[in-house]
């Protein structure tokens, strides 16, 4: 076997979203030695480079009113922001949000960012409206003498002691294995939409830093908060992906097979179906998506459903209004392909899209093991049981900075050599079990497809207990009957890959299961319990913390962390 | 229509269309060693195939 390659350096950086790439600028800019991977390729394929564009922060008069909404005030952007959490989230963590999240914004001109009042401005032929900022985020960490390391895979995390040490990889082009050895690591992985069969994310999420890290001893929070959104095509032959919030589409009118427009059922008709969707109910589509993609649902699991899907009713939108846009021109081309809007319906079924919980850190970006700092979207719990729309990048952007400075502080004061090879050693076990010999073996993409299906059926938009109880079951199933028998050969190192992330998903989606079944209320959109329909502030305004108790997942409650803001200050609640 | 056009001559195998492409509709055949198409349908046209080629021998075709 070819010798194992060794790495050093004071900060390393796991992926190349906006988090990722803002921390390596912080880390570089106090002076630490930075190395940012990503398991793909840098800045180019993560759900920052597919987002929709939006950044929401208390910057009025400068942001666009429709996808990036700006307050007058970063308290309205607080109070706001608490509101869609339904009161779950770290309070702390949103008052550090609305505080910085201006300034973040306003600095992305420095990054050489253009357009950051509105992504979706000038764009080109694409939907990569994020990749405004990572491409010129990516030059910037460039010039700035970040060391970047594309296609490479970090499998396992080395801790000793309750701090961190470092992480084993492989290059998933070359298969060459690699230690890294650091001081710190900047856990900036996005989240785990890919862990169902039905999603809006990258295939690359698939959350396997929230399974390292837990297995290091970071405790994990909120993670049966998922935000699902609700405008994802169901439609054969086109791709499972969404239909931006396009101003074309805030016409369109959801039905179900019977033809009845369902969504006046759940949100209260403020307008005629006739209006756009603002005027018709008085709120932005993506700040109440949660709700649309529960309607969505449940017309499908109580028989209303078309195909198992519902229908987007876009034939009375006039033509003009899909010229105004070229996001609209976009969609129609490339996503929808000929499909005729005018003519037909088209089948839409909600999609995961943001894992809300997390790694669990503190206004310092700070999990329980020492040198492992969390931002964007892997962490927890800035957002609480609902993300207003625009929210996710500015968590990135604010986060990212902090972990990054905060890591390079760490690893200027930190005292002693970088461990030795032993360690290492040990962690390797996870890619030597993948790839040696054994019989009946199944393939990566098989074990995920049942992963993925067993999520969708059981922790979807719409949960119960003796679904989630048989999704645990399955999954249980699973890790006994097929996780032994995963298999990817060496000399293919991009299903090795794959074989990493389906070991970790089935890990990712246990923890998401077991505290679906244990949060007996609904809340916010990250939870909806149909055995539980009402929130339940009594006995659930808590957070739910997963933490590894010698190799065993243990579930807590713990309270909320509130600064200044009680439910009972707001609508009654 | 929508087509990913491969040159296979060309293609050195080196996986990066694999890596770049968010939806898994393009990956790396270790037998041949060459890129190829598992499933158009789920191709989104956000062209990273085509962008990341170091040799510059993928072209996303889309005519609508």
């Amino acid at each position: 076997m070819e010798k194992t390659k060794v790495l050093e350096t004071d900060v390393l950086i796991i992926g190349t979203g906006a988090a990722g790439l803002r921390a390596a600028i912080e880390a570089k800019r106090y002076g630490a030695d930075v190395l940012v991977v990503d398991k793909s390729l840098i800045g180019v394929n993560n759900n920052t480079v597919f987002a929709g564009g939006g950044l929401k922060a208390a910057l009025p008069g400068i942001l666009d009113e429709t996808m990036a909404k700006g307050y007058d005030t970063p308290e309205d952007h607080i109070v706001d922001t608490i509101r869609y959490g339904a009161y779950l989230n770290n309070q702390r963590l949103v008052e550090i949000l609305g505080l910085e999240a201006p300034g973040r914004l306003l600095e992305l001109q420095e990054f050489g960012v253009e357009h950051f009042q509105n992504l979706r401005l000038h764009h080109d032929a694409s939907a990569k409206y994020g990749g405004k900022l990572t491409k010129p985020m990516t030059a910037t960490c460039k010039t700035m003498g970040v060391h970047l390391r594309p296609r490479t895979v970090i499998y396992d995390f080395v801790a000793e002691g309750g701090e961190i040490r470092g992480a084993v990889a492989f290059d998933c082009i070359t298969g060459a294995r690699l230690n890294i050895k650091t001081k710190t690591i900047v856990v900036a992985t996005g989240g785990a939409g890919e862990v169902y069969l039905r999603n809006n994310t990258v295939s690359q999420a698939t959350g396997e830093a929230y399974a390292m890290a837990f297995r290091v001893g970071a405790e994990l929070i909120g993670m049966e908060l998922v935000q699902i959104d609700p405008y994802i095509l169901a439609e054969p032959g086109l791709p499972n992906w969404y239909v931006h919030p396009c101003k074309a589409r805030f016409q369109g009118v959801l039905r179900n097979a019977a033809g009845e427009p369902f969504l006046t059922k759940y949100l209260p008709l403020k307008g005629t179906l006739e209006d756009p969707f603002p005027v018709r109910y008085g709120v932005h589509p993506p700040d109440v998506r949660e709700t649309i993609s529960r309607a969505m649902y449940l017309e499908v699991l109580e028989g209303r459903g078309e195909k198992g899907a519902v229908m987007l009713d876009c034939t009375k939108v006039p033509e003009e209004e899909w010229l105004k846009d070229p996001a609209d021109l976009h969609a129609r081309k490339a996503i929808l392909r000929g499909f005729d809007l005018q003519k037909k319906m088209v089948h839409m079924l909600p999609g995961a899209i943001h894992n809300l919980g997390g790694i669990r850190i503190n206004e310092r970006c700070e999990t329980a093991v020492e040198g492992l700092y969390a931002a964007g979207e892997c962490a927890g719990l800035v957002h609480g049981a609902g993300r207003l729309g625009g929210n996710a990048l500015s968590d990135c952007l604010v986060f990212g900075a902090i972990a990054g400075r905060q890591a390079a502080e760490y690893a200027a004061l930190y005292i002693g050599d970088l461990c030795g090879d032993e360690l290492f050693k040990e962690r390797e076990v996870l890619l030597d079990g993948i790839i040696s010999e054994k019989e009946n073996l199944m393939t990566p993409r098989e074990v995920k497809t049942n992963v993925k299906s067993i999520m969708w059926d059981s922790a979807g938009p719409v949960r119960w207990e003796d679904g989630l109880k048989k999704g645990l079951d399955d999954m249980r199933e699973l890790q006994e009957d097929e996780m032994p028998r995963l298999h990817a050969p060496s000399s293919r190192p991009l299903h090795m890959k794959e074989a990493v992330e389906a070991y970790h998903m089935a890990g990712v989606g246990e923890m998401i299961l077991r505290s679906a079944l244990l949060r007996r209320e609904s809340r916010g959109g990250g939870h909806y319990r149909l055995d539980y329909q009402d929130e339940d502030n009594k006995n659930w305004l808590k957070n739910i913390v997963i933490r590894n108790v010698d190799g065993e997942m243990t579930l807590d409650t713990v309270p909320v962390e509130i600064t200044r803001f009680q439910p009972s200050q707001h609508e009654g609640k | 229509m929508l087509e990913i056009v491969i040159d296979k001559h060309m293609c050195n195998g080196c996986g990066y269309c694999a890596l770049a492409c968010p939806t898994n509709c393009i990956d790396l055949d270790y037998d041949s060693m060459k890129a190829f198409v598992t499933d158009i349908s789920e191709c989104i046209v956000c062209r990273n195939c085509e962008e990341e080629c170091p040799k510059k021998v993928i072209v996303v075709k889309l005519d609508y």
